[in-house]
Order: structure tokens, then sequence, then C-alpha cells
């Protein structure tokens, strides 16, 4: 066995000195006794704990002593009472829109001036003309028993509903307008909107939200693109009616869907008669695809409904579907129905939903009574009375028969066909023209107007206001179409053009000849007319048969 | 067929979400969030101390039903129920109840959303505070049982290392147990 030795190096043994002298200095200190009681207390034999302890303590005092940091930098100036008042006082208001454009202001002489009710047959600019720039296609405006509904129900409850239709803003009329419009188009539920336009933009939000995903037609219409911004959803488009595309882009996204938690809500976008084109999309596919790759169908019914299907039920009806496949089918009742206001009808709990949930439901103005009244009206006198008839509808029948024979009209006349294009199918009550892809070569105007990575749309997203206002081939084009509408009226026939303003769509487009028929005119005037606007569209054509001749426009504007 | 998302892979993911896009930021400010401005109130200070109170009252009537009333155990589970409860409320739900900001603060918790996600702030001092207080306490009350002090430990670490500045954003996924969220 042999003793070790431990050797204190002088330098520890003088630390060890000091801190007993520092610790015989503190315990002299009044109430030191008790602290150091405290600590030998609670230390029992138990290092790590009481390190663990102190630690803990230490970094909440850091904690706390530590200034505060920002994450990110305040979109919103911090600014004092006195530059809030010279702000104030620098203030001039900006006109509210942006002053009209030298080479625009054809379009504000272009408009259309009626004298007295308007229906097949009008007093325009002090000329009686046949209006075929209507889209009352039933001619309902001009119908007795409406305009009888219309009148009794405005002695009765007034001009105006008053309010929201959760706040006092309901009233019987409505409730039995959603109910006609339920059975009539055979879903569980319905529900009626104060405005036509506004109710895809407050549909489809209510079930879409940021993170959810809509696969749209690049055809729809700009009602159905504000809904898409304003639900803040990933937006897939694919091609207009090209169900392969479709396919394609379903196929692409499932696998990493399939991962997604939780699921994403996924719809797939389209409508019913196209309100840009005039034709409607292959509903077998559709509703196939869509169950096929589990989607929902939003589908925009404003233009076919009351004018697809035997008894106009819409574009179901004329696919032999049941309203059921479809999950959400919103519509306009400013067309067909010549009464005001949107309608989406489906199940009962994706109506309910919207009841407390759809902004512009909760939040504006109910629907006027007799509006609702005549949507009621409309219906009954669509169906004979009977809403759930599957009896042919005259009126809708006669329609048809118009459409398909002035759609024939256009689309096989031989001479026309150098000069425009008809797009629209043959059911269509408005017909589509645009200027033929040959006769567009020859005056080298572009394919397409706007759309993504346009000049127009760059600018837009830049806030360049003066220079997204003027795509001056698309005003020039605009021109050319309005002459032949200002040639057709001059000879008493009233046709108008598509009027879509680039910077507020996100697709691309062309501009149309647009030819409505409605019921209220014969064949035989649709015959005369259709001559008035064949001679006009040859005159014009002819006359601008070139791209210097296109150009000269200009001088004109 | 091209993927549109990264194949997940089986092991542990931990990594900090990506920075919000300047649309999802102007949605934040579109309306003072709700769900998370309250908690600058001092009512909402002051009911931590009465929450606790209330469930120390009921683990004692529970525990004195059963005749096994001790202080270690009675505070040990107060300080599990207040840890564990305000994990869930401020770490583990996402989202607003409520849809004032059209889904902006969607894939954020509670905690990120306070004061728009600054630090050191007052209101989260205090949440930090908190549980480091009831578990310095808790030790005390409890006779420094070493078992019970590293159980005690353990649930106050739960509600601090989420709070840290480091855990910001921070996402964990576990296979079959947590997804990442993109």
């Amino acid at each position: 066995m042999s003793t070790t030795t431990i050797v204190i190096p002088e330098s520890l043994n003088n630390i060890h000195i000091y801190v007993l002298d520092l610790y015989r200095r503190f315990a002299g200190l009044p109430g030191a006794s008790i602290v150091i009681g405290y600590i030998k207390a609670s230390y029992k034999d138990d290092p790590l704990r009481s390190v663990f302890e102190l630690a803990l303590l230490l970094f909440a005092v850091k904690y706390f002593l530590s200034s505060k940091k920002q994450a990110n930098k305040p979109t919103l100036a911090k600014l004092s009472e006195k530059e809030v008042d010279d702000l104030c006082q620098e203030w001039e208001p900006e006109p509210l829109a942006f002053p009209l454009g030298e080479l625009e202001k054809w379009q504000l002489a272009d408009i259309p001036v009626t004298q007295g009710s308007v229906g097949p047959h009008a007093c325009v600019d002090a000329r009686d003309v046949l209006n075929l720039a209507s889209l009352d296609f039933l001619n309902f405006n001009s119908n007795a028993v409406i305009k009888a509904a219309a009148k009794q129900t405005i002695m009765k409850s007034g001009v105006g509903a008053c309010g929201p239709p959760n706040f006092y803003g309901t009233q019987d009329y409505h409730v039995r307008a959603e109910e006609d419009l339920a059975e009539f188009l055979g879903a569980e539920r319905a529900m009626v909107y104060g405005q036509d336009f506004n109710t895809n933009t407050s549909v489809l939000p209510s079930f879409v939200k940021r993170g959810d995903l809509c696969i749209v037609d690049s055809g729809v219409g700009v009602s159905t693109q504000n809904a898409l911004k304003m639900s803040r959803c990933r937006v897939q488009w694919f091609n207009h009616n090209d169900m392969d595309h479709l396919e394609e882009i379903l196929q692409e996204l499932q696998p990493g869907l399939a991962e997604e938690k939780p699921i994403t809500r996924r719809f797939i976008v389209s409508e019913g008669l196209f309100v840009n084109f005039g034709d409607y999309p292959d509903l077998h596919k559709l509703v196939e695809l869509k169950e096929k790759y589990r989607y929902r169908l939003f589908l925009d019914e404003s233009y076919s409904i009351g004018v697809l299907g035997k008894t106009g039920r819409g574009l179901p009806e004329l696919f032999g579907i049941p309203r059921s496949s479809i999950e959400i089918t919103t519509g306009s009742m400013a067309l067909a129905f010549a009464s005001s206001g949107g309608f989406c009808v489906g199940e009962s709990d994706m109506i309910q939903h919207q009841r407390i949930s759809s902004l512009a439901f909760v939040f504006s103005a109910s629907l006027p009574p007799y509006c609702a009244r005549v949507t009621s009206t409309a219906l009954h006198l669509i169906t004979n009375g009977d809403l759930t008839s599957e009896a042919e509808s005259k009126i809708v029948a006669s329609l048809n028969t118009k459409s398909e024979s002035l759609s024939e009209l256009f689309s096989s006349d031989r001479s026309l066909q150098p000069f425009v294009l008809v797009k629209s199918i043959p059911l269509s009550p408005v017909i589509h023209m645009r200027l033929s892809p040959k006769y567009r070569e020859m005056l080298q105007l572009p394919p397409v107007y706007g759309g993504p990575q346009s000049a127009v749309a760059q600018a837009w997203s830049r806030g360049l206001e003066a220079e997204y206002f003027l795509d001056e081939t698309y005003n020039l084009e605009n021109f050319l179409l309005s002459k032949i509408v200002a040639l057709c009226k001059s000879r008493d026939v009233l046709i108008t053009r598509s009027k879509r303003i680039l910077h507020h769509e996100v697709v691309s487009m062309v501009p149309e000849l647009l030819v409505c028929v409605t019921d209220g005119v014969s064949v035989e005037e649709l015959a005369i007319a259709f001559h008035v606007v064949k001679e006009s569209i040859l005159a014009v054509t002819q006359q601008v048969n070139n791209h210097t001749a296109f150009r000269r426009l200009e001088d004109e504007l | 067929m091209p993927r549109t998302r990264a194949r997940r892979s089986s092991s542990i993911k931990i990594q900090h979400m990506a920075p919000d896009s300047q649309d999802v930021l102007n949605d934040q400010d579109l309306q003072t969030n709700l769900n998370a401005n309250w908690i600058n109130f001092k009512g909402a200070w002051v009911i931590h101390f009465v929450i606790i109170g209330l469930v120390k009252v009921f683990y004692t009537l529970i525990l004195k039903s059963y005749g096994l009333n001790t202080a270690e155990l009675n505070w040990t589970l107060t300080n599990l129920t207040y840890t564990v409860g305000s994990y869930i409320m401020f770490h583990q739900v996402k989202g607003t109840p409520f849809e004032f900001n059209l889904g902006a603060y969607d894939k954020l918790t509670m905690w990120e959303q306070l004061d728009n996600g600054d630090q050191y702030t007052p209101a989260k001092k205090f949440l930090m505070g908190m549980p480091i207080a009831l578990f310095l306490c808790i030790t005390h009350f409890t006779n420094y049982s070493v078992r019970m002090s590293i159980f005690n430990g353990a649930c106050c670490l739960l509600c601090v290392i989420p709070k840290l500045e480091l855990s910001h954003r921070l996402r964990v996924s576990i296979p079959y147990l947590s997804e990442y969220e993109n």
C-alpha cells in the first residue's frame, strides 16, 4: 500500500480562500442568514435539480430582459397626429374613374339610347328597330301575366325588401321563389341572391378557401373569375371545353392531393352555356371525371336555364343527368326569367351553409319581392303551371327553333364564311360571331388579346393605370365591329358586340358580334334581320380588307 | 408523369416554414386577428391564476374522495393539466376559429399568431414566465421530491421549448404520427 498526497496548486488554493472570504462577508449582511438557510434547505443534497432550477430561473430572467424583436416590418406607417393633419390638408381627391382616353371616346357615343319600353321591337335613337340585342330570351319582359304579377306585388309590398335576407329582408315571395326554383330544377333546396353578378363571387368563396383547389375552364365569365380571385384558392386552368386536357391535369395532381391533410376541398368549375362562347361542356364526361377523381362540380347555368333542355331546366336535362350530380348550380334570374338577381340550388346542407357564410346573402340587401314573384311566375309560365312537368315546354321549344334557324342561316352562308366564324352552338340564343382567322390574318390582328403574361396583365399587376386601359389593336378591332353594329342599326336591326374589358379578366379574349334571339321575334323577321346583318358585315369587311385599310380606321376614332 | 410534390421521406423532418407570401401578409393585415389579440388584455393574464386555482381545488376534491390527497400529487396533477392544456391551446391547434382573414393564419399556431409573430413582447414574456414560475414553486411545494421534480420539469419544458425564438414556425414531422404540412 502506498499513500498519495494531493497537492493543491497555489492558484486554486487562492481562489478557495477568496470564495470563503466572499461567503463570510455575505453572511455578515443583514438577512443573509435567512437566504442561506433557505438555499441549504432546498439544496437537499441534489446538485442536478438545483442547477436545473437555477438555469431555468436565469433563462426566465434573460427572456424577461430581452427587448422586443419584430418579425415582419409593419406594412402600415406610424404617423404622428401632426403628420396625419398635414396629409389630410394636402389630400386632393382623385377621380373615381380614370378619364376616358381620346381613342376610346367613340365607345360612349356607341351606346344606343332607347325610348319607352324595350321589347322585341324598340325605339332606338328615334327609330323603330328590331331588337336582337336583348337577353330576354323568352320575351317575358313584354308578357302581360308577368307584368300583372309584378304590378300586384309592388302594390302590396313595395319596390324593395328593406334589408339583408337574414335581417327582415325575407318575405313570403322570396320563400316561394326558392321553393319553386328547387322544385323546377329538381334540387333539394334553393336560395335567391339580390344580384346575379355577385352570386358566384359569394357562393364560391363560401366553400373554397385559401389552400383549396379549383380546376377551371378557361372560358368562364368575368363573374366566376372574380369569384376565384376572392376565394384565394389555387387555380388550374384547362383549355376551353377540352376534356382530355382536364383529365391530364386531374391525373397530374392526383398523387400530391392524396397525401394532403386536412383534405383539400376540390372543385371543377364550368358553365352551362358559356357567356363568352355560346357553347356547353360535355357534361357526361365532366360528371364522370369528377366522380373518378373525387372532385365536386360547380356549374354556372346563367345562360342555359330556360334555354337548354326540353323544359328549359338547363344543361343536365339536355344530357339526361340528374341535378343531384352537380354539387353547386348557380344562375341568373335576369336573363330568361326577365326578373333580377341570382340563385343557387343544390343539397340542403350546401344551401344552409350559405345562409350564414355567404357574404352577399348575409350582408347585401335582399332581392326586391316583386322580382322574386316574377321568377315564380316565369317558372309557372315555362312549365304551364306544373313545376315538375316533364312535358315539352312550348315556349322553350319555340325559342330553340328560332335560335337554330338563325344560327343555321349564319353558319351555312358561304359568302360570310371568309369573314366571320360562328362560335356558338345552334341551340344558343346568343349567336357569337368573331372575325374569321383568315380575315384576322389579313388585317394582321393577334390571335387573342390579354390573358396571362400580356402587356395589359403586367401593367395591371404593377398598377400602371394609364397603360392597362388601352390596347390599341383591341380598341380598333372593337371599333370595326361597332361599325357593323352601327350599319345594322341604320337599317333598323339592333345587334350588339361583346364589351369585355381586358384588364378586368385573367383569360384571353377575342371581340365578338352578338346577335340575340328572343321569342318575341318571328322567324320571318329573323330572316330579314339575317340579310341586314349579312350585308352589313360584307359591306364593312370589304371596305376594310387589308392591314392599311384597318389602320386607317384610327383616323375615324 | 411530373409530381407536384416531393415524396414524403420516411425519416423525421424538422424544418422552418417558408416565409409568408405578400398576399398572405396583406390578408393578415385585413383585420385585427381576434383569435390572438385578446391575450394582450390584462384580464387574460389574471385568468391564468384563476384557472390554476380552480384546477387545484378540483384535484383536491377528487383526491380527497379517494384519500390520496398529498401536496406532491395534487400540485403535480395541477401542473400537468396547466402545461398540457396550454400546449394544446398555444402550440397544437392551428388557424383561427372564425373567418376574418381569408385563411391567412391557417398554418400558424396561436403562439405564432400572437403579436404578429414578434418576439419578447409583454404578453409572450408573461406566458413564458408562467410555466417556469409554476414549476419553481411546485418543486418547493412538493418538498423537493426528486421523482416529482423530474416529471414537473418535463412538463415545464413542454411549454417552454415551443415558445423559444428558435422554435418559431418550426415544424417537426414524424412519419405515421404527424404529417408535414407544406
